[in-house]
């Protein structure tokens, strides 16, 4: 895993910091951006094998929608040689309870390869994105 | 015209145009029949039977009158071209007479070249003279028969003393009987009894069945229109949570209401308190121009109503009681009924119906509109609540939401850096200060226990209405046996499940399953030690399903396990084992279980392990 670059967009400094020290640690190498709009220039400037991304940003949706851009099916995107680079979404509100207004509820029409509930362990972060590379 | 509605005989007095068109045109058709008939069959009878009906006359009568029938129908026909309908009334009314005439000398004739009373005609002229007395409005009709009665029996008398020629020899009465007085006599006193009281009779009895079936209609008329404004209050009644949003339910209270009462148009007002404004909500029949007056004030306004009391005005643009009397008077309105629209004893708008011309409005009416304006605005309360109720779900669920999220967020960010510390990625740690960060991550974790359970709870028990479902329970127990494997593995517990081979479904909301399988998995995980097992079953069992979930942990003594499904409980040793947990998990998976009409039960032996056994009622697929 040691030329595995991943890429976390979050807006929470200290979680960032959090991720970024222990996916080091494992030997990977580790790129942030705060927001979506930084995270989609990175992505662009250099492409990491894999991304992980809050939901909530500066905006409720930010994380469903800067995903919408990247798996967007159409041949002409821009984002079309990077749809294929898996994304790990860090969600805060859980699915239960019907809820009306969640944006949550979509997921299962939104294109991100894994969804993990806030909070997570770092020891099971890490070990979820070492399965999702190995499948990749 | 009604061409196949039956003849009627008018009441004195009332000649219809109508009733007139439709006698004179059967009169006509009458005559037409019975000149065929005369005509017809005098030869034949003559052919077969020889009674000698003098031909000559009656073909000669008959001439005259298919020529004067002929000139009726004709005279008719340029009577209804006429556009004027007064003209055409007075007109008929003359033709009538001329029919009434023509009928006369026609069977006077008869009657005399026939032979008078020995006439073998004798019963047609009695049954013409019927239908005609029968087909005229009174008093024509005592005239006609008066008439011909005179008439005939002047002609049969005349003859008999000489005066006349007797004429029709062959007859099948033979002659000495006619030369009989008494006999003359009483042949035509029964011919005028029978003329009498058979057209009178028959023009009562007309008479009678026209008034009830008058009658008749208005009652249909009536019982039609009571039951099409019941069925608006059944219909408003019914209304309570219905499908229609508030709007769309205004818009059709103002069209029924519009059309049931027949006014030009309906509006609602209803009272903003905080303004101290009428707002119209919803109208029907009026024009935009009209709608968008300017503010409406409820004391300006016709406020007499706030008392609850209806409030009627004659004359809209002359009446101090309107606030807009020249907006009224451009629309065309010119009476007003206001009526209250009072919910729960409060006044909280009015009803308001604009006519186009002077109205007044009978008291059923009235008694209508109060108890149409009772449902409505029972019916408009309950919009506004259900509207209310709505939007507080809304904001509910928002503040859960971000509730939730403010909590778990920074929860996690401040383990996330723990982590990185316990694991001395940013350089060795003491004991003392693994152990401090050991308790804080602790923490930490009962933090977000207690708050997700208060905050699902919370969501849980305020659910407005929840749509109840054929829950495939496996499914759900897999999903949360795979959320603790690791925290299983973690703990080097074992974690097991069984499941059957069919699928089995129980009624339940999409998430009980998970919530319920959360507090009970997370404390078999919780209470086992390290070597130890949780166990989960699921199973069918007389049309039941059963779940037990089994764990080797520090168990529950007999004397306090009555008191675990109590909220807030928490026995010492768990308390040993979890010093931060709230002992609410128990209690709340139990009130979901009943809630779906199931049961939970538990057995527990102190040191060896406890069991939960839930069991639901089998759910149809």
């Amino acid at each position: 895993m040691a030329d595995k670059k991943i890429l976390v967009i979050d807006d929470d400094p200290d979680l960032v910091e959090g991720i970024k020290i222990a996916l080091e640690a494992n030997g990977f190498q580790v790129a942030t951006a705060e927001n979506g709009t930084e995270g989609l220039e990175k992505i662009k400037s250099a492409p990491p094998d894999l991304i992980v991304m809050d939901v909530m940003m500066d905006t409720i949706t930010e994380g469903f929608q800067i995903s919408q851009k990247l798996k967007n099916p159409d041949p002409k995107s821009e984002y079309k040689p990077y749809a294929q680079i898996p994304i790990l979404m860090l969600t805060g509100i859980s699915k239960k309870m019907n809820m009306e207004f969640s944006p949550e509820k979509d997921e299962d029409f939104l294109p991100v390869e894994a969804f993990i509930e806030k909070p997570v362990k770092l020891n099971a972060l890490i070990e979820k994105i070492k399965q999702m590379l190995q499948k990749g | 015209m009604k061409a196949a509605s039956f003849p009627r005989a008018t009441a004195a007095g009332s000649n219809s145009r109508e009733m007139m068109l439709a006698n004179q045109r059967w009169s006509i058709r009458l005559r037409w029949i019975l000149l065929a008939v005369v005509g017809g069959c005098t030869p034949i009878i003559n052919h077969f039977l020889t009674l000698n009906i003098p031909e000559y006359p009656i073909y000669w009568i008959c001439a005259l009158l298919a020529a004067g029938n002929g000139g009726l129908q004709f005279g008719l026909h340029k009577i209804l071209s006429n556009p004027s309908l007064e003209r055409q009334t007075r007109s008929l009314e003359k033709w009538n007479a001329g029919q009434l005439t023509l009928d006369w000398a026609a069977l006077s004739l008869m009657f005399h070249y026939t032979g008078g009373v020995g006439s073998f005609f004798l019963f047609y002229f009695l049954f013409h003279m019927i239908l005609v007395g029968v087909l005229q409005p009174a008093p024509n009709h005592l005239f006609y028969i008066t008439g011909m009665a005179l008439t005939t029996n002047a002609i049969a008398l005349l003859k008999f003393i000489g005066g006349l020629p007797p004429l029709y020899q062959a007859s099948f009465i033979p002659q000495t009987v006619l030369q009989s007085i008494g006999f003359v006599l009483l042949i035509l006193f029964f011919f005028d009894i029978v003329l009498f009281i058979s057209v009178l009779l028959v023009h009562y009895l007309i008479n009678r069945l026209n008034h009830i079936i008058g009658n008749f209609r208005e009652l249909r008329d009536r019982l039609e229109y009571t039951n099409k404004r019941l069925a608006l209050l059944n219909q408003l009644a019914k209304d309570t949570t219905s499908t229609l949003g508030f709007h769309p339910r205004l818009r059709f209270i103002c069209r029924q209401v519009r059309k049931l009462m027949n006014v030009k148009g309906v509006a609602i007002y209803l009272l903003e308190e905080s303004a101290n404004r009428l707002d119209l909500v919803s109208a029907c029949g009026l024009s935009d121009k009209y709608m968008s007056k300017g503010p409406v004030h409820p004391d300006r306004s016709i406020p007499e109503i706030r008392s609850g009391k209806f409030h009627y005005i004659m004359d809209a643009t002359k009446d101090g009681s309107l606030q807009y009397p020249e907006a009224a008077l451009k629309e065309g309105i010119v009476s007003i009924l206001a009526i209250p629209l009072r919910a729960r004893e409060q006044f909280i708008g009015s009803l308001r119906l604009y006519t186009g011309e002077k109205r007044e409005f009978t008291k059923e009416e009235n008694d209508f509109l109060l108890a149409l304006s009772g449902q409505a605005a029972v019916s408009i309360e309950n919009a506004r609540i259900y509207e209310f109720q709505k939007k507080q779900d809304e904001v509910k669920n928002n503040f859960i939401q971000m509730m939730s999220h403010e909590i778990k967020a920074p929860l996690m960010a401040i383990q996330s850096i723990l982590d990185v510390i316990k694991n001395e990625y940013v350089g060795p740690l003491t004991d003392k200060q693994r152990e401090f960060v050991d308790r804080m991550n602790t923490r930490i974790d009962a933090i977000m226990e207690t708050s997700t359970g208060l905050l699902d709870m919370y969501q849980w028990e305020s659910q407005a209405s929840v749509a109840l479902k054929a829950v495939e329970i496996a499914e759900h127990l897999q999903k949360s046996v795979t959320l603790y494997t690791e925290m299983a593995r973690n703990k080097g517990i074992e974690l097991n499940l069984r499941l059957p081979e069919n699928d089995l479904y129980i009624r339940a909301a999409e998430w009980d399953i998970d919530i319920i399988l959360n507090n009970l998995l997370s404390n078999a995980i919780k209470y086992t030690e390290k070597g130890g097992s949780v166990r989960l079953d699921l199973y069918a069992l007389d049309n039941k399903v059963i779940l037990r979930i089994a764990d080797s942990g520090i168990g529950i003594r007999s004397n306090d396990l009555a008191k675990i499904f109590t909220g807030r409980f928490r026995t010492p040793a768990a308390k040993e084992k979890d010093p931060y947990g709230r002992g609410m998990g128990l209690s709340f998976a139990k009130k979901i279980v009943e809630a779906r009409s199931g049961k939970i039960s538990v057995k527990s032996e102190f040191g060896k392990g406890t069991e939960f056994v839930l069991s639901f009622p089998m759910a149809d697929v």
